[in-house]
C-alpha cells in the first residue's frame, strides 16, 4: 500500500513545481503589463519580466555566494565566524545592488548589514554584561539612517526604487518598535534591557553608536541644506534620535509593581508602576503622533502609499489597543460586540479620511500640472 | 466605418510609442469628439483583453498538458522501475528530454505554436531535473540533495538562454530557491562530526554563484529600452 502511495510523490513534486511556476508567471506578467505607464511605477516589485528574472538571479548570486563561503569555511575548519561572512556578503551585495540598481539585492544586503551589526553588538553586550538598550538604540539609529538615505535618493528618477527600499526599511522598524514599546510586553522588555553596565564599557558599541549618530546628523544637515526634507520632518527625526539616545543611556527602570506570585510571563495582569505609567502614556501618544505624521507626510509629498501605510498602521494600532486595554476587565460578549462596533466606526472614519486626503492630493496634483 | 478609422489611427499611434495624452490632443485637433476617442480606446482595450484571455487559456491548457504528460511518464517509469535495466532507464530519461526539447523547438520555431512549444520546453526541463535525481539514485551517487537542484537550475538557465524561453527562467527560480534553502540546513545541520557534505558542493555552489550572476546580467541587458533609462 505504502509502495503504491510512493507513486504519488513524483506527482506531488511536479504539481508543486507546476503551481509555483504558474504563480510566478501570473505575478510577473500581471506586474509587467503596468510597467512605467503607472503613476506609482516605483512601487511595483518589478517593471517587466526581464526585470523580475534579472533581479531574482542577482539575488540568487548573492545568496549562493553566502552559502559558498559558509561551505568553504566549514571545509577549511571555520577560520571565519558566520557573522564575518554575513558582513562580507552584505557588502558585496550592496555593491552589486548599487552598480546594477537591483532592489531585491539591496533590501537583502541592507537587512544583512543591520543583522550583522545586531548580532555582533549582542556578542559585545554579552561579553561585558552591558545593558542591551544600546543594541536596541543602535538598530533604531540604523533604521533612521536608512530612512534619511531614502529621502536623499528619491529626487533622482534612477534611484526612485532604491529610495523606496530605504524608506520602507527605515519606517517599518521604527514604527514597529515604537508600537511594541507602547504595549505591556514592550515596557517589560524596556525594563529588562535597561539593566546592566553602561555601553561605554565597550568601545566597539560606543564607537558604533557614535558613527551612527554622526551619520544621522550629517545626512540631516545635508538634506536640510538642499531642501530634500521638510522642516517639521527634520524636527521629528531629531526628536526621535534624542529619544533613542536617551533609551541607550537610561538607568535601570522598574516598570511594574512587584506583586506576590508575579513572575515573568504573567505581566499582563501586573500593574504598572508610576514610572511605567509615564512611559506607557509617552509611547502611546508617540506612536499615535508618528502614524499621524506618516499620513501628513504622505499628504505633503503627494504619496498615496504613505497615506495608505499610515492608515493601515492606525487601524492595527486601534484594534490592538482595544484588546490590550479592555480584554481583561470587560465581559467577553460586551468586549466582542464593542470590537465589532469599533471596527465599523474606525473603518467608516478611515475610509472617509483616506478618501478626502487622496482626492485632495489628486486635486493639488492636477492644479499644479495646469 | 469612421469609427474603424479612428481605431486604426490610435493603434498605429500606440505602436509608434505615442502617449495616450498626445493621441487625444491630435485627435481633438482633427475634430474628433472626446466621446468618440474614448469609445475607440475602449474598443481597443476590449479587443486586447479578449486576445489576452484567449492566449492565457491556451497557455494554461498546454501547460497542464505538459505537466500531465510528465506525470504519465513518471508514473510509467515508477511502476516499471525495478524491472528495467540501467541502460533502459537512462535511455528513457534522455530520449524523453531530447524529444520534448526538439518537439518544443519545432512547434515554436517552424510551426509558430509558441505556447505549445514553450510548454514542451518546460516539460523537457522538468524531465531533465527528474533525470538528475533518478540517475543519482540509480548509481548510488554520494552527494548532497541540494546539489541536484543546483545542477537542475544551471541546466535550466543554460537551456533558457539557448531556447530564449522565459518559461524556463521562471522554472529556474523555484528550483534555485530549493537549492538555496537546502544547503545551509545541511551545512549547519551536520552534527556529531558527521558531515554529509562533500567538498564538491562548495565548488558547485561557487559555480552557481557565477552562473546566476552572469544570468542576471545577461537578462538585464534585454530590458525594454524605456526601462534601461532607469538603470
Amino acid at each position: 500500500m505504502i509502495f503504491h502511495l510512493l507513486y504519488l510523490v513524483p506527482l506531488l513534486i511536479i504539481g508543486i513545481i507546476g503551481l509555483t511556476v504558474y504563480f510566478i508567471i501570473r505575478l510577473i506578467r500581471g506586474r509587467g503589463k503596468k510597467g512605467l505607464k503607472e503613476k506609482d511605477w516605483y512601487l511595483q516589485l518589478f517593471l517587466s519580466k526581464e526585470d523580475a528574472v534579472s533581479q531574482f538571479f542577482f539575488l540568487f548570486s548573492v545568496f549562493f555566494l553566502g552559502v559558498t563561503l559558509l561551505s568553504f569555511n566549514k571545509d577549511l575548519g571555520e577560520p571565519l565566524s558566520w557573522r564575518t561572512i554575513l558582513l562580507l556578503v552584505s557588502v558585496i551585495g550592496l555593491a552589486i545592488a548599487y552598480y546594477f540598481k537591483v532592489i531585491y539585492t539591496l533590501a537583502v544586503s541592507l537587512m544583512g548589514l543591520a543583522g550583522w551589526w545586531g548580532t555582533q553588538a549582542a556578542k559585545w553586550t554579552q561579553e561585558k554584561d552591558i545593558k542591551s538598550a544600546a543594541l536596541f538604540s543602535g538598530l533604531l539609529f540604523i533604521a533612521t539612517v536608512f530612512y534619511l538615505l531614502g529621502r536623499l535618493h528619491e529626487k533622482e528618477i534612477k534611484f526612485k526604487r532604491v529610495s523606496m527600499v530605504y524608506l520602507i526599511l527605515g519606517l517599518i522598524p521604527i514604527t514597529g518598535l515604537l508600537f511594541f514599546l507602547s504595549t505591556k510586553s514592550g515596557l517589560r522588555t524596556l525594563e529588562e534591557i535597561t539593566r546592566g553596565a553602561s555601553f561605554f564599557s565597550s568601545w566597539e558599541i560606543t564607537f558604533s553608536l557614535f558613527v551612527f549618530l554622526i551619520s544621522i546628523v550629517g545626512i540631516l544637515v545635508y538634506a536640510s541644506s538642499k531642501n530634500l526634507i521638510f522642516k517639521p520632518e527634520t524636527l521629528v527625526i531629531g526628536f526621535l534620535v534624542v529619544l533613542f539616545s536617551i533609551i541607550a543611556l537610561l538607568p535601570g527602570q522598574t516598570m511594574f509593581l512587584q506583586q506576590k506570585g508575579y513572575y515573568y510571563g504573567f505581566y499582563r495582569s501586573a500593574e504598572l508602576s508610576g514610572i511605567g505609567i509615564l512611559w506607557a502614556f509617552f509611547f502611546n501618544i508617540l506612536i499615535f503622533l508618528e502614524l499621524v505624521g506618516i499620513i501628513f507626510l504622505g499628504y505633503l509629498k503627494r504619496e498615496n502609499w504613505l497615506i495608505n501605510l499610515g492608515v493601515f498602521f492606525i487601524f492595527i494600532l486601534i484594534f490592538v489597543k482595544y484588546f490590550d486595554w479592555f480584554f481583561t476587565f470587560l465581559d467577553k460578549s460586551v468586549f466582542f460586540i464593542g470590537a465589532g462596533i469599533l471596527l465599523f466606526i474606525v473603518g467608516w472614519f478611515m475610509e472617509k479620511g483616506r478618501r478626502y486626503l487622496l482626492s485632495a492630493t489628486k486635486r493639488e496634483g492636477i492644479s499644479q500640472s495646469q | 466605418m469612421e469609427n474603424q478609422g479612428i481605431v486604426e489611427y490610435i493603434q498605429s499611434s500606440l505602436t509608434q510609442g505615442k502617449s495616450k495624452e498626445d493621441i487625444y490632443k491630435e485627435l481633438l485637433n482633427q475634430g474628433w469628439s472626446i466621446d468618440a476617442i474614448q469609445k475607440a480606446f475602449n474598443q481597443i482595450v476590449a479587443k486586447e483583453e479578449k486576445e489576452d484571455t484567449q492566449k492565457r487559456i491556451i497557455r494554461i491548457i498546454v501547460t497542464i498538458g505538459a505537466i500531465l504528460v510528465g506525470v504519465g511518464i513518471f508514473s510509467f517509469i515508477a511502476a516499471n522501475w525495478q524491472e528495467m535495466g540501467k541502460v533502459m532507464k537512462i535511455l528513457i530519461i534522455v530520449i524523453a528530454m531530447i524529444s520534448s526539447y526538439t518537439g518544443g523547438w519545432f512547434l515554436r520555431e517552424k510551426w509558430h505554436y509558441e505556447k505549445t512549444g514553450e510548454a514542451l520546453f518546460l516539460l523537457g526541463a522538468i524531465i531533465y531535473g527528474a533525470g538528475i535525481f533518478l540517475i543519482a539514485q540509480m548509481f548510488h551517487t554520494r552527494g548532497n540533495w541540494p546539489d541536484g537542484f543546483i545542477l537542475w537550475m544551471i541546466g535550466t538557465i543554460v537551456m533558457a538562454f539557448g531556447a530564449d524561453s522565459f518559461s524556463l527562467f521562471y522554472l529556474a527560480i523555484p528550483v534555485g530557491i530549493a537549492a538555496i534553502i537546502g544547503h545551509p540546513f545541511g551545512i549547519f545541520g551536520s552534527v556529531g562530526g558527521y558531515n554529509p557534505f562533500l567538498l564538491t558542493s562548495s565548488f558547485l555552489l561557487f559555480i552557481a554563484t557565477v552562473i546566476t550572476f552572469i544570468a542576471g546580467w545577461l537578462v538585464k541587458k534585454r530590458l525594454p529600452p524605456e526601462q534601461k533609462e532607469l538603470y
